[in-house]
């Protein structure tokens, strides 16, 4: 059963000028436990087709099933509680609200999720990202690899099926960034989790076996182009 | 983590504001609580007083004057009334009691009057409760029984610091200026048990002693000796109940009568009180509205705190979203905050209301003998909870719509 079925998805920004139609795919889908990179240049709608996926923005035309929901028919608030029981996000420059503890931060990625915010497991989680002796500290206490990892963990605190993750390295140095993919990539695997990365990194791309242009993918781009020109 | 830790946690990174907030309207409302809670006791212990003493005989004059003299030793007594008349009116089937009293010496401050020792003994200065000496109850002493014999209220002898077997000789009036009876030494028999009213702060003594104290002239000396010439300067009523304890119907018609003589009218001190309150009444409204400002300015405070702490977490509750918080509950977050803020100002300003009267009310015991409680609730402090939620409701409300507002995609922007 795929996990993302896309069918003749459109997204239009509509302003009171002009409609602008950024993302416009035909077909596509990904299979459940899938490790995906989508790469292409900025502007090229991958990040607003991440924010699709997650429910943060409401699609336009054509459907759009995301772990069997059909979010194209969903409310706005039936889109927050998709998000909190289906997907793991994970932004480039980690997101970790800065007044809360390492810990708080993971049990807040439970926290809008059906399940039962749990100490021991946002404990655990932090544990396989190696971060088992910075549990009290601030975010601004941590390194940039530091802070992405326990973006990492709090992204997998609801259990997701589907974790997005939009340049999760482009913060972070090459030492850094190889460490935080492999976790990435283990961790999803352990938790028979799906994974869609976001890059415009050669380096990150080489790692992944299932790597699409995401030009060949939305079609949008294209006509914006061709308009430009 | 439950939506309250959220909340808690909120508060803490803005702890500067948070605290300034809650200490801002913990302020304004612990000022209308005092301010409520005092207004309101003075009036239950001055009304308190009428209802010990049903009526007062005494001189033409202004009765709420004469109601401030007899019974909280404040103002002059404006003239004096005949014992004969006195007497007439004392047996007037719906009086239960009469007790005469003269007025117009002074020690130390405080005012010498001269009653009946039944006073002392019998009468109820409140319903069931009489005048004690009894240690255990913060009294010394007996009651008078010779004519140089004098007993003292408790706020009296506690700020003369008189004692059983003290010494002294009365001022010929209530002014500094006035002169001393120095022949007359009065002795200190008794101190009263503290009553929490203005009849602590007085001294007594015999009824006859008033017309023997040597320097008065000799027509008040004979008065004495001849009832016929004898004046009072008046006299304390009790009037005979009805059924479902009011005030025998009669009254009307004796007052009517009294007032129609001459030189004497009698007071209903509960008819008169009211005027009183008018009267200080405007002292209550000032600081009940600089109060009332106080804490509207403390509810605008948290407003505007709110305000920038909204600025400067549109990134955090945009983060919340993505987390999978509905609008609802980001504007909840909000809300709760406002809710907690002045819930605890509220509390701290109850609490702080009640420990200023705490505080203040030894002084005012002791400066005016009226008896305040810290622990005396007002009508004001059951609405002072409701009343700082709905507040902080409605300085919340506007922040809370605008969190509610929020866009997520937009407020998601790299901080480094």
């Amino acid at each position: 059963m795929p996990i993302i079925e896309v069918d003749s998805l459109e997204l239009v920004y509509e302003s009171q000028k002009e409609a602008l139609r950024v993302l416009d795919i035909g077909h596509w889908r990904v299979e459940q436990g899938d490790q995906v990179a989508l790469f292409g240049p900025s502007g090229s709608g991958k990040s607003t087709f991440l924010h699709a996926l997650a429910g943060l923005l409401p699609i336009t035309k054509g459907r759009l099933s995301v772990c069997g929901n059909s979010l194209g028919a969903m409310a706005e608030v039936e889109r927050d509680h998709f998000r909190a029981r289906y997907i793991g996000y994970i932004f480039q420059n980690f997101n970790l609200l800065q007044g809360f503890s390492v810990i708080e931060n993971v049990l807040l990625g439970m926290t809008f999720s059906p399940r039962k915010a749990n100490l021991k497991e946002a404990e655990f989680l932090l544990h396989e990202v190696g971060l088992s002796h910075r549990l009290r500290y601030y975010p601004s206490h941590l390194s940039f690899g530091e802070q992405q990892r326990v973006a990492v963990a709090r992204a997998l605190a609801n259990r997701p099926q589907l974790l997005l993750a939009d340049e999760p390295t482009g913060s972070l140095d090459p030492v850094n960034q190889e460490g935080v993919l492999k976790l990435l990539r283990d961790i999803c695997r352990i938790h028979g989790c799906t994974l869609i990365l976001v890059s415009h990194e050669r380096e990150v791309i080489a790692l992944f076996e299932k790597a699409i242009p995401f030009l060949e993918l939305n079609r949008a781009f294209h006509i914006q182009r061709e308009n430009q020109e | 983590m439950s939506f309250w830790r959220i909340v808690l946690r909120s508060l803490q990174q803005h702890h500067f504001s948070s605290i300034l907030a809650i200490i801002s309207m913990a302020l304004g409302i612990a000022l209308l609580v005092a301010v409520y809670s005092l207004k309101e006791q003075t009036h239950r212990t001055f009304t308190q007083i009428g209802v010990g003493v049903d009526a007062i005989l005494g001189p033409k004059g202004s009765p709420l004057q004469i109601v401030l003299n007899a019974l909280y030793h404040l103002e002059d007594m404006p003239g004096k009334i005949k014992w004969t008349y006195f007497k007439e009116v004392q047996r007037d089937p719906i009086v239960l009691e009469a007790i005469p009293f003269c007025v117009g010496h002074s020690y130390g401050g405080f005012r010498v009057n001269a009653i009946d020792p039944k006073v002392l003994t019998e009468f109820e200065y409140l319903p069931g409760k009489r005048f004690s000496f009894s240690e255990p109850e913060g009294g010394k002493g007996r009651s008078f029984r010779a004519p140089d014999e004098a007993v003292a209220g408790w706020v009296a002898a506690k700020t003369l610091g008189l004692k059983v077997g003290d010494q002294f000789s009365p001022v010929c009036g209530v002014h500094e200026d006035d002169p001393v009876h120095e022949k007359d030494v009065l002795r200190i028999v008794g101190i009263l048990a503290p009553t929490g009213t203005p009849y602590d702060r007085a001294l007594y003594i015999p009824l006859e002693t008033f017309y023997t104290l040597g320097g008065h002239p000799p027509e008040t000396i004979a008065m004495a000796k001849r009832e016929e010439y004898r004046e009072i300067s008046g006299a304390y009523l009790k009037i005979k109940r009805i059924r479902g304890g009011a005030l025998h119907p009669g009254l009307q018609g004796l007052k009517f009568a009294v007032n129609q003589s001459e030189r004497n009218q009698l007071i209903i001190p509960n008819e008169v009180l009211p005027r009183l309150f008018d009267i200080i009444g405007w002292v209550d409204r000032v600081l009940l509205a600089i109060a009332g400002i106080l804490t509207i300015l403390s509810a605008l405070f948290l407003f505007f705190s709110l305000i920038s702490a909204l600025r400067e977490r549109r990134r955090d509750l945009a983060l919340l979203r993505s987390l999978g918080a509905s609008r609802k509950t980001v504007m909840g977050l909000m809300l709760a905050e406002a809710l907690l803020i002045s819930f605890l100002g509220g509390l701290s300003g109850l609490l702080l209301g009640h420990g200023l009267i705490g505080l203040g009310a030894k002084w005012i015991k002791i400066e005016t003998g009226v008896d305040f409680s810290a622990l005396y609730l007002s009508g004001a402090d059951w609405l002072v909870l409701p009343g700082a939620l709905l507040l902080g409701f409605l300085a919340g409300l506007v922040p809370g719509i605008q969190a509610y507002r929020l866009g997520i995609l937009k407020n998601l922007s790299p901080i480094s």
